[in-house]
């Protein structure tokens, strides 16, 4: 900015008198109205005062990959910071791609967490690996700690469930969400749900459904009966039916239950019984669980059905005849998570009463390539006609026609996410035998809000061509099995500005599409290509033009000529550099 | 009680309708001790007895403009408060720091919020409120709130602030304000860097 230009504006409307100083005394009042983190990013850059000032009144820290910053250079700018939401291993560790022992671990984070933020409330950690010591470190050394939500953890046990219970007083929430617990024998498991304080709590919610052990009901049942303020509640399949109305009747303002196995095992009880427990809980608006579901039990739901937003069924085999007479009453519903075996009918059923659905998930109850399923094309069409708010869906098929998908494209205007799984490699247009290249094209064209998109079936070049031209607000694309030449990664790399998280998996991509996005990669959180066509010369170049980029190999085998075909790339941009932590198998280059 | 200036108002005998008096446009012109003078025999209790508290509160600008306002109005600001509640009331709370006009503005603002009946929503209100004042009273206005630690008035324009900043680009920030950057190039650059790979996305 050169003098002159600034002293010429300056002239013109000349800045207000005092208004430095004035503002100042006000800047960090001003700044607690600013949540958002771009708008608070923005704030920073402004000049030095305001980056200090900003600096120290962020309260709510995003780091979408823990291995972008080291955490003593986040903790450190942020000292002040109240809420943490930290990811670590890329998404398709969930697939089993990612090998054991490959990173993601919290001890560095929480050593310097533990004497450094003492403002620190809450945690949210997704996909990291997380020990019973670090939960233990955490729990002795915040005093305000109050949150903590898991989101597809593992590492830890009931000995670090003990540690949270025990010493964070002012607990309101443990969520733990589809984690997995390390393996206890029988003598080590520790009898968590006791360990919280005898007095009244704080606990306003309480998940473990991911806990596959028994809890203590009975400590169970009077840490429900003590705690007040508890709305969310959401019990493993180890608590029977009768337990559950017990707990219903010790808490009758919960809103949100996750039943449990809700099924014969464990004793009998009228189903009457149970209704009736429902029938007291006035502010239900949210159901899970239903994890060893006996449908005779199902009609219990019935006076709450009317108020529910959102239901999940993806943990059951539902039928459509059993489906159907509850979905009936979903005058409501937003949220429906479901598996397959509901069939076509059971998903018209949804459409015809659901009118403000805004997110549909429909699961296969065999994930496999050759299975029947049992949702198809008239499903999607039925859902798209009926529900036209929708915003998100993830549909997972075994056939599926363009001529859905362009329908859905059209009555679906709201839709942000669309994830279309058709299940089986290279599967074509179920009529026409074409490439599924059109529906998606639609999406892309027609979803002017679509941020996340993932694709399959049978996809050529032409596929990546409409999300090049079309998806410019897309931030995430899944890919799998699809695609013909280094040309349909072109495209997405270089027509797509806003791409930020791509994961890509046996597809026919190699060195010369991964290079058409040199110019952008520093813009994305990451890059994941498995099974595709790179060599590591291909990554090596990348990694040399781009510094700024931790280039990750990971593999079983050792590869020393460069031109062999490398397994798995992860690649993400880092102010941290390569990390320390990487295990023999992954080569950072 | 015979009153020939016609730029303020007052009812006689009743407490309850004393209201604030109506400033002029020009508040230099406001002979406030003069009515002063001749009022507070009448209206204001100037031998308040302990602990009783005066009805109304004289607040003295920078300029040393006084203004009269009733007791609750007023509370909305600890510094008052407090100089009443330490039976100081009965002489002018001198607020050194805030010139007349934006004194006279906030306690406008005050008295729309007293007034205001339960439950009823003043967003529009302060948004038009604020929404008419230049850039730099405002600012006096926000810093003047702060001052006086009136939280109401402070979160009201902090915010009205903030949500004119949201959405701005750096250097639109910094052009409203007038705020010259006092970063190198390249620091500049190395922060927006820092911020976009590490805690934007």
């Amino acid at each position: 900015m050169a003098e002159d230009e600034e002293e010429e504006g300056r002239g013109d409307t000349p800045p207000p008198p005092f208004s430095d100083q004035v503002l100042e005394n006000v800047l960090e009042n001003v700044l607690q109205f600013l949540s958002c983190r771009r708008d608070r990013n923005s704030a920073s850059l402004v000049c030095r005062s305001w980056y200090a000032a900003e600096s120290q009144t962020r309260h709510d820290l995003f780091v979408g990959n823990m291995y972008a910053v080291s955490p003593y250079r986040a903790i450190s700018r942020f000292r002040r910071v109240r809420a943490l939401v930290l990811k670590g291993k890329p998404r398709f560790a969930d697939f089993g791609l990612v090998p054991f022992g490959w990173g993601a671990g919290f001890a560095s984070w929480a050593n310097a967490i533990s004497p450094n933020c003492p403002s620190l409330e809450r945690l949210t950690l997704k996909r990291i690996t997380v020990s019973d010591a670090d939960l233990s470190l955490l729990a002795r050394s915040l005093p305000f700690f109050r949150d903590l939500t898991l989101l597809c953890c593992d590492g830890f046990g009931t000995l670090g469930l003990a540690a949270i219970a025990e010493n964070c007083k002012r607990l309101r929430v443990l969520d733990l969400i589809d984690n997995v617990l390390i393996d206890e024998e029988e003598e080590e498991l520790v009898d968590w749900v006791s360990r919280f304080p005898a007095s009244p709590t704080c606990l306003e919610s309480l998940a473990f459904e991911c806990i596959d052990v028994e809890v203590n009901f009975v400590a169970l049942e009077a840490l429900v009966a003590r705690s007040p303020s508890l709305r969310r509640l959401r019990v493993n399949q180890h608590v029977s039916i009768g337990q559950l109305r017990r707990l219903m009747a010790r808490a009758p303002q919960l809103t949100h239950l996750g039943t449990g196995a809700f099924g014969s095992g464990g004793g009998v009880l009228v189903v009457g019984d149970l209704e009736s427990a429902f029938a007291s809980s006035r502010s239900m608006v949210c159901l899970s669980g239903f994890r060893e579901l006996d449908p005779e039990y199902l009609p219990a739901i019935y006076p709450v059905c009317g108020n529910l937003t959102s239901i999940n069924f993806s943990y059951t085999d539902i039928s459509v005849e059993q489906l159907k007479p509850i979905i009936l009453q979903c005058h409501n519903l937003q949220t429906f998570w479901v598996l397959d075996t509901v069939r076509d009918e059971g998903l018209q059923a949804v459409a015809e009463t659901c009118k403000d659905l805004r997110e549909l998930r429909v699961f296969p109850l065999h994930p496999t390539e050759d299975s029947e399923g049992s949702v198809s094309d008239f499903g999607l069409i039925a859902i798209s006609k009926g529900c036209r708010k929708l915003e998100s869906i993830l549909y997972f098929c075994q056939r599926m026609t363009n001529a859905a998908v362009v329908t859905m494209s059209k009555n679906c205007p709201e839709l942000v996410v669309f994830r279309l799984c058709i299940m089986g490699r290279h599967r074509p247009d179920r009529i026409t035998r074409e490439a599924m290249d059109e529906g998606f094209g639609a999406i892309v064209m027609n979803c002017k809000k679509l941020t996340r998109l993932a694709v399959s079936g049978l996809l050529t070049d032409k596929a990546f061509e409409y999300i090049g031209k079309y998806g410019k607000s897309v931030r995430t694309l899944s890919v799998a099995f699809a695609g013909n030449s280094d040309l349909g990664l072109r495209y997405v790399l270089e027509g797509c500005p806003k791409l930020q998280k791509l994961e890509i998996r046996d597809s026919p991509f190699g060195d010369a599409g991964l290079l058409s996005g040199i110019h952008h990669f520093y813009n994305m959180r990451f890059l994941w290509m498995s099974s595709c066509r790179l060599t590591r010369s291909g990554c090596m170049e990348v990694a040399r033009r781009l510094p700024g980029l931790v280039v990750e190999v990971i593999g079983d085998r050792y590869l020393d000529e460069e031109n062999q075909a490398i397994e798995k790339l992860y690649m993400y941009r880092s102010l941290a550099g390569p990390r320390e932590d990487a295990p023999p198998f992954v080569k950072i280059l | 009680m015979d009153m020939e200036d016609d730029t303020v108002q007052v009812r006689e005998n009743s407490a309850e309708d004393t209201e604030m008096l109506e400033l002029p446009k020009d508040p230099a012109e406001v002979k406030a001790s003069e009515f002063i003078k001749g009022e507070s025999s009448k209206e204001i209790p100037v031998e308040s007895q302990q602990p009783e508290l005066p009805e109304n509160v004289v607040l003295q600008s920078l300029e040393k403009e006084e203004f009269i306002i009733k007791l609750a109005v007023g509370q909305q600001s600890e510094i008052i408060k407090n100089a009443i509640l330490d039976g100081r009331g009965e002489n002018p709370v001198p607020l050194l720091n805030v010139s007349a006009p934006i004194l006279a503005k906030a306690i406008e603002f005050w008295k729309r919020h007293i007034d205001a009946a339960e439950g009823e929503d003043l967003t529009e209100w302060d948004k038009a409120f604020l929404g008419d004042l230049s850039q730099e009273v405002l600012f006096e206005l926000a810093a003047a709130a702060n001052y006086m630690e009136s939280k109401s008035l402070l979160d009201c324009t902090c915010k009205f602030i903030a949500d004119i900043i949201k959405e701005m680009k750096v250097e639109e920030v910094r052009d409203y304000f007038g705020i010259e950057c006092d970063f190198t190039e390249e620091e500049e650059r190395k922060m927006r860097e820092d911020n976009a790979w590490a805690f934007e996305q």
